[in-house]
């Protein structure tokens, strides 16, 4: 097996120093981030919420190294991808990340077991290695019976376990979910986000998930509440969930 | 290298997937390489018909006593003594004769590069039969030594070359010109120069070479009997020579000049017209060709860029697990060539079998050469030369779309449906 990404618990992997966004320009240009700080620990389970227009996708594309700053910086396990070149960012989203999207985003032509061997492909492991362990991702979400079928013979909730096994494919620092239950019904989000929990709990994986759900965000150990594209509330679950209810807000659309 | 399986993974699993698009694509080159073999093969069977019959049934050079010319021309004349002289004499109607011919011929067969030479005498006569008459051209011969030059015997679809020694004379007519004439073998046909007596002359032959032109105007004689009819004593008037490889011709008969004064014409010369349209007609087959090519790839370029913008999503995918700008181009690029090459192989599997089909398709009478049929040459280089083409136009058309894959922004992509 390749090298793993060590996890060391409590370690920072991911933060955000001064993080500023601007999308558009001239007299239609926004500011989505205005400043963020923040720092995100190694094996721990936190929700961004806040309202649409927030700037939640947004932080969630640059924590991904999908996307630029206009300013501050992003440290992905340390290592400031502001200098990094398209090809390095490139091989940190392919080693270090892995992305999980509301609208699934496999590749219909391929089966579940390509989706998942895609980014082990590109890590260079050999063909039967990485095919031993899409399969094993698929069976351990419960469709190793069904990793030969394409996407589209696969219902909802089985294609987010597909995405999220290619998410996990090569081991990676941290897992990056947009909306990740967005699409699914109450039963298949409960479902991955129980996945999600043991992962944490298991194996110590560092997972952050958008949401608009609070009650899957009250399953999260840690909160960053995002209002404006600024952070507004930051910490554990109970504590951010208490100084909402005070606030009187029942939603995350409030 | 194990990004190079999921590319090419990709590339196979795009082209299966959806394969209406793909057909159309590859039916797009496919076309393309069936047109340019077919227009490739069908300019090929006339030209390499023509070609192989001229230098069959013709002298692949003919050396006449007429001076080298000088390249000269009254222009040169004029700017150096301001004087341009016509004169009024004539030009000669025949060539005149070559001063001791048998010695030429024997020092033109020790050239290394011939591999025989005859002496002859030509001239044009006018010959009737009944209320039938025809120009052509008398070519006195040694019916042996000119066999050695011309596979006379092969073309004989009447009597033989020996046949010519008939008492009296006989003449071996084209085909075409005893159609003409409505003479048959054992006719005795009438042969007579613009100005002198009638002679009588036994059909002891007809030769059909294909080659209309010659097929209407020839007529082979001893060379005694021209001498005869043209009043020339012992004289000859032209040598012709076969070579070892005819495509020498050009530069063996600028040797013979050089070497002995004598005006040669190799058969690229004395068919210039015919070679020069040749040329003409395939540098039009090949823009033609290359023209199919280019909207075929068009048609690629058009389908690629429908497949990238179905694809977004999983472009946005692929960045953003890992796969790069140049990784994405490289795909792209990589399907752009699938198709060439299946166009290829498809399009070079059909265009063999719409050659023969071709070669079976019913045409009328040709002025140049006979053929009932449409003249084909199903020849490797033609498929190397489509395949060729074809591959480099799909390669650049799938740049654009490669290009436009790679600097997609995931970021965009995914906004679009948040």
């Amino acid at each position: 097996m390749t090298e793993l990404n060590h996890r060391e618990r409590g370690k920072v992997v991911v933060e955000c120093i001064d993080l500023r966004r601007t999308l558009g320009e001239g007299d239609t240009a926004v500011d989505v981030l205005k400043g963020l700080n923040l720092k995100i620990h190694q094996g721990e389970f936190c929700s961004i919420v806040g309202p649409s227009g927030s700037g939640k996708s947004t932080l969630m594309y640059l924590l991904g190294a999908l996307d630029r700053p206009d300013g501050g910086q992003v440290l992905i396990d340390g290592v400031d991808t502001r200098l990094m070149k398209d090809r390095q960012l490139a091989d940190l989203r392919n080693h270090k990340l892995g992305f999980i999207f509301q609208f699934h985003y496999l590749m219909p032509e391929f089966s579940a077991l390509e989706n998942v061997m895609m980014p082990m492909y590109k890590r260079g492991l050999p063909h039967a290695e990485a095919r031993d362990r899409a399969q094993s991702l698929l069976s351990e979400m419960g469709i190793g019976n069904k990793s030969h079928r394409p996407p589209g013979k696969l219902s909802g909730g089985e294609q987010q376990r597909v995405a999220i096994s290619r998410a996990l494919a090569n081991q990676p620092l941290v897992v990056l979910g947009d909306e990740p239950t967005g699409n699914l019904d109450t039963t298949n989000a409960d479902n991955v986000f129980a996945l999600f929990e043991k992962l944490v709990k298991e194996e110590s994986q560092t997972i952050v998930v958008v949401t608009h759900d609070l009650d899957l965000a009250a399953r999260t150990d840690r909160i960053i509440r995002l209002v404006d594209g600024e952070i507004v509330d930051d910490g554990p679950t109970a504590d951010v969930m208490e100084r909402m209810r005070a606030d009187g807000i029942v939603s995350i659309s409030q | 290298m194990n990004a190079l399986r999921a590319i090419v993974l990709l590339i196979r699993r795009q082209l299966t997937h959806d394969l209406f698009r793909t057909s159309v694509s590859v039916g797009a080159v496919a076309s393309g390489v069936v047109i340019t073999i077919a227009i490739n093969a069908v300019m090929s069977g006339f030209q390499t018909k023509f070609v192989i019959r001229t230098i069959e049934t013709s002298p692949q050079i003919q050396v006449f006593d007429d001076p080298v010319s000088d390249g000269r021309g009254l222009a040169d004349d004029w700017s150096e003594t301001g004087i341009i002289t016509i004169s009024s004499q004539p030009a000669p109607h025949d060539p005149p004769r070559i001063e001791k011919a048998g010695e030429l011929v024997e020092a033109l067969e020790a050239m290394p590069e011939i591999e025989a030479a005859a002496p002859s005498m030509v001239g044009s006569a006018i010959f009737s039969f009944g209320a039938g008459e025809a120009r052509g051209d008398m070519v006195g011969i040694l019916p042996e030594r000119h066999q050695r030059v011309v596979d006379i015997e092969k073309d004989l679809i009447s009597g033989s070359l020996s046949d010519l020694y008939a008492s009296g004379g006989g003449v071996i007519l084209g085909k075409g010109m005893a159609d003409k004439l409505g003479a048959t073998t054992g006719d005795f046909v009438t042969v007579r120069l613009s100005s002198g007596e009638p002679n009588s002359l036994r059909v002891v032959g007809i030769l059909y070479t294909g080659v209309t032109f010659t097929d209407l105007r020839i007529a082979y004689m001893l060379l005694s009997v021209a001498q005869r009819i043209m009043q020339r004593g012992r004289d000859i008037n032209r040598i012709a020579i076969r070579l070892y490889d005819f495509d020498e011709a050009l530069e063996v008969a600028d040797e013979i000049e050089t070497l002995t004064g004598k005006r040669a014409v190799a058969w690229q010369e004395a068919n210039t017209h015919i070679i020069s349209l040749m040329n003409t007609n395939r540098m039009l087959t090949n823009i033609v060709s290359i023209g199919v090519l280019i909207v075929a790839g068009f048609g690629i370029l058009n389908v690629l860029m429908m497949t990238v913008i179905d694809k977004l999503d999983s472009i946005a995918l692929m960045k953003s697990i890992g796969y790069s700008a140049r990784d994405i181009t490289i795909a792209y690029l990589g399907l752009g060539l699938a198709v060439g090459l299946l166009g290829v192989a498809v399009g070079c599997s059909l265009g063999y079998y719409v050659v023969e089909i071709l070669g079976t398709v019913p045409i009328p009478k040709l002025a140049v050469v006979d053929t009932e049929t449409l003249l084909v040459n199903n020849l490797p280089r033609h498929y190397i030369l489509a395949g060729g083409i074809a591959i480099l136009v799909s390669m650049l058309a799938g740049v654009l779309p490669a290009i436009r894959a790679g600097r997609l922004d995931p970021v965009e992509i995914l906004r679009g449906h948040s």
